[in-house]
């Protein structure tokens, strides 16, 4: 049997088929992408970290390390990395990140470079010589800059000569916020980057046999030296593993919405099929076939159809991952490799898994048509139950959940979720459809009698509104309602809120640039101290991370804090507990502490905290609570000391001001001119960065929510297609009692129309609740209700499904009523 | 047409006793009870009588596509009773056939193929060839490629009678075959009816209120309030 005369004579497979096809596109985009992913993740794990193990530490890697390594005979390159900020002769300036190399490096994988934005790469054979600057493709286009050119860093001005195409130990430069410039470690005294407190990393890449690195590991893990990070191949970037894993898991959640939806056009294709094939199966078993014959056939059928649809959405997802993984390119420097098979087999496991769950109890009804059907045609399969329908579907949606999800938890409450959804719409719809029956209406055609026959066809419009309401809602949710919390968190931002930090400052630098900034800023300019330290010890018990249960606070009791010191109380930091102190005790060593972090590791006022600061201990009692308003863009710490404890810390200064954007470039190019080693932070740049990183996943989930929507355009058209009998009949029972073409028209476009603006209402309505709830309780930012939505959202919708209704129901009309008639004696 | 085939001969179907009676809103409803009736090979057996006698009913219960609920049908000397609906379909496989008012074409397939999936199903050799032969004995030659709804209603009749003697059976039910057609069309498919019946030779029950019809068949049973009877 022919399966494409099939799909075009039988409009059912069509919409299984189209179903299938959305299923399959939108899994195998996702399957696709993140198997690109992880496979240069594993296959370049030497070139991810760019030697066979790294160690790193904030505060230098000590003498006793030092001797360790000698001991063991490993080869060594060191390597430091910090933010910096680079100056061009025509004084515009941009973050940096810059990375100081030495001889040797790479100790694996390789540093590519090129002689020109976009030339040639090739491997380079060293590293950038004393007196040369090596640059990323994205400073130079952000500068306007060519090799040749000069650059500022620090007390360094020297030319450009090579443009980096890769780096091997950048692998996925994950929230890469600023561009790469490397120079030789020759210089690195001379740039006076470097001083007591800067915030810089250094490592040291090391290669050797496999038991002197085991020997290295074992030796640190039991040293326990304070702020040390050993990295292997197994725990290569696992930053960006965690991360991408993440993201891979929500875009594979995201998708599971549109099987979701796809789903439900296959159970509804399928019901009308079986009712399709009941004659056929009864005239096949008449003239002999048996049960598992004619049930053979159809599944053989189903089975092509099945095959087919994957082949054609494994096509549309392999040329869709390609869109996803430019929308996210960004995050990569490199190329990422082809793709291997798995997401094939997981996205012919999806199309069968939607078959097989939300088709079967339907397909099995065959079995069930009587013969005598041939003699008595309004016998037929009695209706699958509906809990076979909806049990199986669970199960199957259940299944991919969890495989998308590998964590039961998380794919029970996606479920969870995504049901309430479904039922939330059919219960909004059923709810709609029971006014529109009991609404007082004496006209019987046209208009009219289209938007009650919505009511009339109450099971079919249910799943109609529900299913591309379903489909809308992820679409709205995600594009007008995201896209105004992050407006609205932008708007939130106080008009004199600060544009500029500058960090890194020396204590030696600070009157110069107090003084200078006083002159250019029109507010107060505060300098604050700034210590890192990590927390050792709460009330004399030493703190182990592995004590907390919770991920944050072992985050927190692991990593360094910024420490600084205030006299008087700021009165945007109101305080929660406690007392703030006195002048009596600022000889006191007195700490007030942010709120959520003591909550998180367990901090209560009068607890005394111990913070290991440079290698040497220091004490304190805690004097308050305080609540901090993060986004304030004001300079913010979670522990603040009484000024005479903090003075006995080694310290830089940080500050932050709002200047007038025409002289902040001309400001900056001075400061780091006159003071090299500062940092300055241009809190615009650093929004817009966010921004970029966010619109770009966000896009990347846009595409797997279209399918979303294009499955709920399926099950829109097999719901239609479900209902054409029916409908087709109206029609000519109009027609023939007198109704023009156009009433019965217009009576159909109404009924889609009315379907369109129904589920773009409650998509809206509940697009609008749900941004609210998020917007106020997860994001904490207020944000004005968009009433256009429930305005734009139903409009758009109907004249949409008006438009799709149309084209699945447009047969209607082009059939002479008497056939129609004739065909139901 | 041959002569007639009298009792003497093979008996293809007996029943004894059939009866059938279904569950209705007001209780129990008795569509038919206590018929008696034997078809030997070749004869010709016409089965009339009003609307809603029990006509198809009859019919039904006699082909086995519905269970009795009481008597015995005999087919192909192979009690029906206690077998269930895949033994009853194997059993008729290739040995008996049906024309019905409403044709039963698979819309989804043309004329030939509505043809050749009879025989494939019945195992006949070469059944595309088998089933351009047929359809040119109804004279459909040219029409091989149509789908039924490119057919006339004539038309797809004689596309049914070439699936049903295609298969060359031993018995074939035909259940008002004209009941769909105009008069001057349903005189013509009867003709190729009865014309292809004397050619194979096959045993034919016909269901029909026509008494002309009736009049050209071996023997005429009546159904009348769910009572079988010999005669007009």
């Amino acid at each position: 049997m022919n399966i494409w005369r099939e799909l075009r004579r039988a409009g059912e497979l069509r919409v299984v088929a189209a179903a299938l096809v959305v299923a399959v596109a939108a899994v195998s985009t996702i399957g696709f992408f993140t198997d690109r992913v992880q496979s240069a993740l594993n296959t370049r794990a030497t070139d991810l970290i760019g030697a066979d193990m790294v160690l790193s530490s904030t505060s230098g890697i000590n003498a006793d390390v030092t001797q360790k390594l000698e001991e063991l005979q490993l080869q060594q390159v060191k390597l430091v990395q910090f933010p910096s900020v680079a100056l061009t002769e025509d004084d515009d300036s941009s973050l940096i990140a810059v990375k100081v190399v030495a001889e040797g490096y790479p100790l694996r994988g390789e540093l590519q470079i090129s002689d020109s934005l976009g030339g040639t790469a090739r491997v380079a054979d060293g590293v950038p010589p004393p007196g040369e600057f090596w640059v990323g493709g994205r400073l130079l286009s952000e500068l306007g800059l060519q090799v040749g050119d000069k650059l500022q860093v620090g007390e360094l001005l020297h030319p450009i000569t090579r443009v980096i195409q890769y780096e091997s130990d950048r692998g996925g430069s994950l929230f890469q916020v600023a561009p790469r410039v490397m120079f030789n470690n020759a210089d690195l005294e001379a740039s006076g980057l470097i001083g007591p407190g800067s915030r810089v990393r250094h490592s040291m890449q090391l290669m050797g046999e496999p038991e002197d690195l085991q020997t290295l590991r074992d030796w640190v893990e039991a040293q326990e030296i304070a702020g040390l990070r050993l990295q292997g191949l197994s725990d290569a970037r696992p930053e960006i593993r965690n991360a991408l894993d993440r993201v891979g898991r929500f875009l594979g959640l995201a998708a599971m919405l549109t099987v979701l939806v796809a789903g439900a056009a296959v159970t509804v294709a399928l019901q009308g099929l079986v009712q399709r094939e009941s004659d056929a199966a009864a005239i096949k078993r008449c003239f002999g076939a048996t049960q598992a014959e004619v049930l053979g056939q159809l599944f053989h059928r189903l089975g092509l159809v099945c095959l087919s649809a994957s082949v054609i959405g494994l096509l549309i997802g392999f040329g869709m991952q390609a869109v996803v993984a430019s929308a996210i390119g960004q995050w990569f420097d490199a190329d990422l490799p082809a793709p291997g098979w798995t997401p094939v087999f997981a996205g012919l496991a999806t199309a069968l898994i939607t078959l097989v769950g939300f088709g079967l109890p339907s397909v099995l009804r065959i079995r069930q048509v009587p013969v005598v059907r041939v003699l008595r045609r309004e016998l037929g399969a009695p209706p699958a139950a509906a809990w076979l329908v909806g049990g199986a579907a669970l199960v199957a949606l259940a299944l991919l959940l969890l495989w998308q999800a590998r964590n039961v938890l998380l794919a029970g409450l996606v479920l969870f979720a995504m049901l309430a959804a479904v039922l939330l719409l059919a219960l909004c719809s059923w709810f709609a459809a029971y006014l529109a029956r009991h609404w007082p209406n004496k006209l019987r055609s046209g208009v009219p009698f289209g938007a009650a026959a919505l009511a009339r066809r109450q099971g079919a419009g249910l799943l109609q509104v529900s299913a591309f309401g379903l489909g809308l809602l992820a679409l709205l949710l995600l594009t007008v309602v995201g896209g105004d919390l992050l407006e609205n968190w932008q708007r939130e931002l106080p008009q004199d809120a600060p544009n500029m930090f500058l960090i890194n400052i020396q204590p030696e630098q600070r009157d110069g640039i107090e003084q200078k900034l006083k002159e250019a800023s029109t507010g107060p300019i505060d300098l604050y101290p700034m210590s890192r330290g990590r927390l050792v010890s709460i009330n004399k018990t030493l703190v182990d991370p592995e004590n907390y249960v919770d991920g944050r606070a072992q985050n927190l009791a692991r990593r360094e804090w910024n420490i600084s010191s205030l006299a008087q109380h700021r009165e945007d930091n109101p305080i929660v507990a406690g007392e703030w102190w006195t002048e009596e005790q600022l000889d006191q060593p007195l700490f007030s502490v942010e709120r959520e972090i003591a909550g998180n590791l367990g901090i209560e006022v009068g607890d005394s905290l111990t913070y290991r600061i440079a290698g040497e201990d220091y004490s304190g009692v805690v004097g308050s609570l305080r609540e901090v308003t993060w986004d304030s863009f004001k300079p913010n710490f979670f522990l603040v000391a009484t000024p005479s404890w903090q003075a006995q810390l080694p310290a830089t200064y940080m500050t932050s001001l709002r200047l007038p954007e025409a002289s902040q470039g001309a400001l900056i190019a001075s400061l780091v001119r006159e003071f090299p080693g500062i940092t300055a932070l241009d809190v615009r740049a650093v929004i817009a960065q966010v921004r970029s990183l966010l619109d770009s996943g966000s896009a990347a989930v846009r595409y797997t929510l279209a399918f979303t929507l294009l499955a709920g355009v399926v099950v829109l058209i097999a719901a239609v297609q479900a209902s054409a009998g029916e409908r087709r009949r109206e029609a000519a029972l109009q027609r023939a009692l007198g109704a023009s073409r156009a009433e019965v028209r217009n009576a159909l476009l109404a009924e889609f129309a009315a379907l369109g603006a129904l589920a773009g209402l409650l998509a809206a309505a509940v697009a609008v609740v749900v941004g609210q709830l998020v917007s106020r309780f997860v994001f904490e930012v207020s944000m004005p209700i968009d009433w256009s939505l429930l305005l734009i959202a139903p409009l758009v919708a109907a004249v949409g499904v008006a438009a799709a209704g149309w084209f699945a129901a447009r047969s209607v009309l082009q059939t002479p009523p008497v056939r129609v008639l004739n065909s139901e004696m | 047409m041959t002569e007639p085939v009298g009792k003497s001969k093979d008996i293809l179907l007996q029943a004894s006793g059939l009866a059938k009676t279904v569950v209705a809103p007001g209780g129990e409803l008795c569509l038919l009870s206590g018929a008696d009736l034997t078809v030997s090979t070749g004869e010709v057996v016409a089965v009339v009588g009003p609307s809603g006698a029990g006509k198809s009913t009859l019919l039904g219960l006699l082909a086995g596509l519905d269970a009795a609920s009481a008597g015995d049908v005999q087919l192909f000397g192979q009690s029906l009773i206690g077998m269930d609906e895949d033994e009853r379909a194997k059993l008729r496989r290739g040995r008996v056939a049906f024309v019905f008012q409403n044709f039963q074409l698979l819309p989804g397939l043309n004329a030939q193929e509505n043809v050749q999936w009879a025989l494939e199903l019945a195992d006949i050799p070469s059944p595309s060839d088998a089933a351009r032969t047929a359809l040119g004995q109804v004279g459909l030659s040219e029409r091989v490629h149509h789908y039924p709804s490119q057919l006339s209603g004539g038309e797809q009749q004689r596309v049914a009678l070439a699936r049903a003697f295609a298969l060359s059976p031993q018995l074939l039910f035909a259940d008002e075959p004209t009941g769909n057609l105009d008069q001057a069309t349903g005189e013509l498919v009867m003709e190729v009816l009865f014309e292809l019946r004397d050619r194979i030779g096959c045993a034919l029950v016909l269901v029909t209120h026509d008494m002309a019809l009736a009049a050209r068949c071996d023997r005429r049973l009546t159904v009348r309030d769910g009572q079988l009877s010999e005669g007009a």
